[in-house]
């Protein structure tokens, strides 16, 4: 081991003071490919190498006459009302000036102008037919009126909603009265079936009792609590944690009196 | 060859970031620099709702705003209603959904070939009609009118006052004669509604399931009914796309009001013939009941032609790009076959062309309908006269459908003689394999061409088989490979015989595919138009004070005359990467979108 370190050891001083190893490309019979050293960087606009094909003289009349048409339409739409150059950060960001610049009169005049503020579409919507066929109208139309009607869709939604659970409450309350009377009726068979279990039937049967008692109070807190309101949403929500306080559901110890 | 270029070529769907890049760059141009924003977070984001947009853009409501409107305004952003499905609490909302449309943007380019190509066929009021549907994306029928009247009584006072070539302005009937043409052979549709859901989604052959029919009453097949209905109402729109208002079909809206009055005249003759004691009342009642008829027919005219106005009025017009590259695409086939197989041969196909022209729907449609040869030869006839229509029609296309390339196949005999149908694609391949070899000719010389040609001849071969097949020597043409594969023209297979997957024991096998080469291409061409168009602009920024001055109204010719020889400098350049840029377009009109 200090044999191969001691080697390593002198062979990596040995290649330190060489440089290190360049990679080479071979050829499919192992001989190395002669490639150009890498001076630095490549630059940035290359000559551009042979084959590059000479550019006409003359340009043909068919591409001067749709030459002739660019130039129009171009000039249109860069002094039309379309042309939007947009305001601060959108129009200012990406805008790149050589570095020997000098901002002229005219330049500050323009972005003063720009910079005044004032409808962006002034102009277009003499053209523009905003018919909400073929443009949404939720580009042109008013934020208020739009408010309004999702305001009408939310309280006609939660007032709906309101009634939703009060039918639902209903329909489990029913179930859970039906539920309890099954149960009653359970232990009652269990305690004629087994005379020592009567006693705990009573109990049971006062906390059915009182058990019965809370679906009232309930339905008489549901017309207090307001029907939108999220803050009583789990008034009703039974988390187990009052289990095992009040009654044993059977099979404990303890005996009642 | 003709065993490669057999198979039909699927168009891209997706064009790549070179493509992206040179639509910013010509909204940019167009429309400034708020709408090139928008622009840039729709393609970045994809199809998304105004809230999305407003996220991803970061920019002001109002400007975010006026940016969507004015490029749905020139038809560079598509507008879809999504409408969710319902669900218990009741109908599910709905939504619009803005989508760049980058083949429309792209398309910018070839504007002033449409209005080359609509002034030699139409003349200059047609071109003005479509000129000013391009200046402004989408107009109604009022506007157009407008528009176009003002601009020739412009031309007719010349520039600056001066009188012009004294031709009279068109008359409004002229105008709206030019409109009905022009929409009838579809250079002009109408504007889809923003109302219209969105594209169905398209899933790659290899991807289709085969599905089950979904059992009835559950979630599939109400999805199903769901993709019906919004198949319906999309073929709607394409029924009435190329469909006048009866307004400026300049129909009769008073035929029903000529009925009301019909019968009460009628119902008047039979009111007398029953009542003759009681002539004077009945004779009151008949012209009683008979002015009442005619003051109905009255409303009725009124009311008709109000609701064609109406209709005329509520009906966005525009550009129909579609056209336009179908007819550029027939001039491609034509000049294809005539370089092939010869003058009649190339009239043959452009006759077939021309009586295929009303069952297509697009240009990128695959057969034609079958066409006899008495169709074909009428076709010419009606469009060219007796000058193009070949002696003996039959036997060229005959000849034609037993070439090795395979574009034509006979379909027997018909009423209208041998009848033919040609496969489009098979040429447009030729076409493009043409323009390809010629790219790789110019880009890697003669010998890397002959590789190529070889490596798609033969399917695939080891370096030392091409250097040996191509005549060339092993150095020069493993640089050849080495410089394609770079490029992208060539790919590279290897073949391991051991699991290590070690070079000695590999075999490495080049191929040329025509799709892949042909997705390579149509990127660097999009990526050559990007960068000569920011050549260009960067040419007009540094002579921006040039280009203000000479747009200085009331400017002295004597201050022109000493900057003459800037002024020529500046527009021989810039006319040279117009020109190219045009030229450009050309080429990617027959790889992107035909």
């Amino acid at each position: 081991m200090s044999g191969r370190g001691g080697r390593g050891g002198r062979g990596g001083r040995g290649g330190r003071g060489g440089g290190a190893p360049v990679p080479v490309a071979r050829d499919d019979e192992g001989k190395v490919i002669a490639t150009q050293p890498i001076e630095g960087p490549p630059p940035l606009f290359p000559d551009i190498a042979e084959g590059v094909p000479e550019l006409p003289d003359v340009i043909p009349a068919q591409t001067e006459r749709q030459l002739i048409w660019r130039h129009q339409l171009t000039h249109k739409w860069r002094h039309s009302h379309y042309h939007l150059k947009g305001e601060g950060e959108a129009a200012g960001a990406n805008k790149r000036r050589r570095a020997d610049y000098v901002e002229s009169y005219k330049d500050g005049a323009e972005e003063a102008a720009s910079g005044s503020g004032g409808d962006s579409l002034a102009g277009c919507t003499i053209t523009m037919t905003l018919n909400p066929k073929y443009f949404p109208e939720e580009l042109y139309t008013r934020q208020k009126r739009s408010a309004k009607a999702v305001a009408a869709a939310e309280k006609a939604y939660w007032a709906g909603e309101g009634r939703r659970r009060a039918e639902a409450q209903n329909a489990a309350n029913d179930d859970l009265a039906l539920g309890k009377l099954d149960e009653l009726a359970k232990r009652e068979d269990r305690g004629a079936g087994a005379g020592g279990k009567s006693p705990a039937g009573k109990p049971g049967g006062g906390a059915g009792e009182e058990e019965e008692a809370p679906p009232e109070d309930i339905e008489e807190d549901e017309e207090d609590v307001p029907e939108d309101d999220d803050y009583y949403q789990n008034e009703q929500f039974d988390d187990d944690e009052g289990y095992l306080d009040d009654y044993d559901d059977g099979g404990g110890d303890d005996a009642y009196f | 060859m003709a065993q490669a270029v057999a198979a039909p070529l699927p168009l891209p769907a997706n064009r790549g970031p070179y493509a992206a890049r040179l639509a910013l760059k010509l909204v940019e141009e167009a429309l400034g620099p708020l709408c090139r924003a928008v622009l840039k977070c729709l393609l970045d984001h994809g199809m998304q709702q105004y809230g999305d947009l407003a996220r991803t853009s970061k920019l002001p409501q109002p400007q975010l705003r006026a940016g969507l409107l004015v490029l749905i305004q020139h038809n560079y952003v598509n507008v879809y209603l999504k409408q969710e499905p319902p669900t218990l609490r009741g109908p599910g909302p709905s939504y619009s959904l803005y989508e760049a449309a980058l083949p429309r943007i792209l398309q910018g380019l070839r504007m002033p070939r449409f209005l080359t190509y609509i002034m030699d066929e139409h003349g200059p009021t047609s071109q003005q009609l479509i000129c000013t549907l391009l200046e402004h994306g989408r107009l109604r029928w009022d506007q157009v009118l407008g528009a176009v009247t003002e601009a020739a009584a412009k031309q007719e006072e010349g520039e600056d006052g001066e009188e012009g070539d004294g031709s009279p302005p068109p008359t409004p009937d002229v105008v709206l004669n030019q409109f009905r043409s022009l929409v009838i052979e579809r250079f002009i549709e109408r504007v889809p509604p923003c109302t219209l859901p969105p594209p169905a989604k398209q899933v790659h052959p290899n991807a289709r399931k085969k599905v089950a029919t979904p059992k009835p009453g559950s979630e599939e097949e109400a999805a199903l009914h769901r993709e019906q209905s919004e198949a319906l109402v999309r073929q709607a729109y394409q029924e009435e796309r190329f469909q006048l208002p009866a307004d400026l079909l300049g129909g009769q809206p008073g035929k029903a009001g000529d009925e009301y009055a019909g019968s009460g005249k009628a119902g008047d003759k039979r009111k007398r013939g029953k009542d003759a004691a009681g002539e004077e009342p009945a004779k009151k009642k008949g012209r009683k009941k008979a002015d009442a008829a005619a003051a109905a027919a009255d409303e009725a005219t009124a009311a008709g032609g109000k609701d064609g106005e109406k209709e005329a009025e509520s009906v966005l017009w525009r550009v129909n790009y579609d056209e336009f590259n179908r007819r550029f695409r027939n001039e491609v086939i034509v000049e294809t076959v005539k370089a092939k197989y010869g003058q009649d041969a190339g009239n043959a196909v452009l006759g077939l062309l021309l009586a295929n022209a009303r069952f297509e729907a697009s240009a990128q449609t695959g057969e034609t309908v079958v066409l006899g040869v008495n169709e074909i030869s009428s076709a010419l006839r009606r469009q060219y006269g007796n000058d193009l229509v070949p002696e003996h029609l039959g036997e060229v296309l005959s000849e034609l459908s037993e070439d090795v390339l395979q574009f034509l196949e006979a379909h027997g005999h018909g009423p209208g003689g041998e009848q033919f149908v040609m496969n489009i694609p098979q040429v447009l391949n030729l076409a493009r394999l043409l323009e390809l070899e010629s790219v790789v000719r110019n880009k890697f010389g003669e010998h890397g061409m002959r590789i190529w040609r070889l490596l798609f001849a033969t399917g695939q071969l080891e370096q030392k088989q091409v250097s040996d097949m191509a005549m060339l020597t092993k150095e020069e043409a493993r640089e050849k490979l080495y410089a394609m594969l770079k490029a992208g023209y060539v790919t590279l297979q290897d073949v391991p015989r051991t699991a290590d997957h070690a070079p000695s024991r590999t075999f490495y096998t080049w191929r040329a595919k025509l799709e892949p080469a042909l997705a390579r291409l149509s990127s660097d061409l999009y990526r050559a138009a990007g960068n000569l168009h920011a050549r260009l602009m960067h040419e007009l920024d540094r002579n921006q004070e040039l280009l203000d001055m000479l747009e200085t109204p009331g400017i002295s010719d004597a201050m022109i005359q000493r900057r003459t020889a800037e002024i020529a400098k500046l527009k021989a350049v810039t006319s040279r990467l117009e020109a190219a840029l045009l030229d450009l377009d050309a080429q990617i009109c027959i790889f992107a979108d035909v």
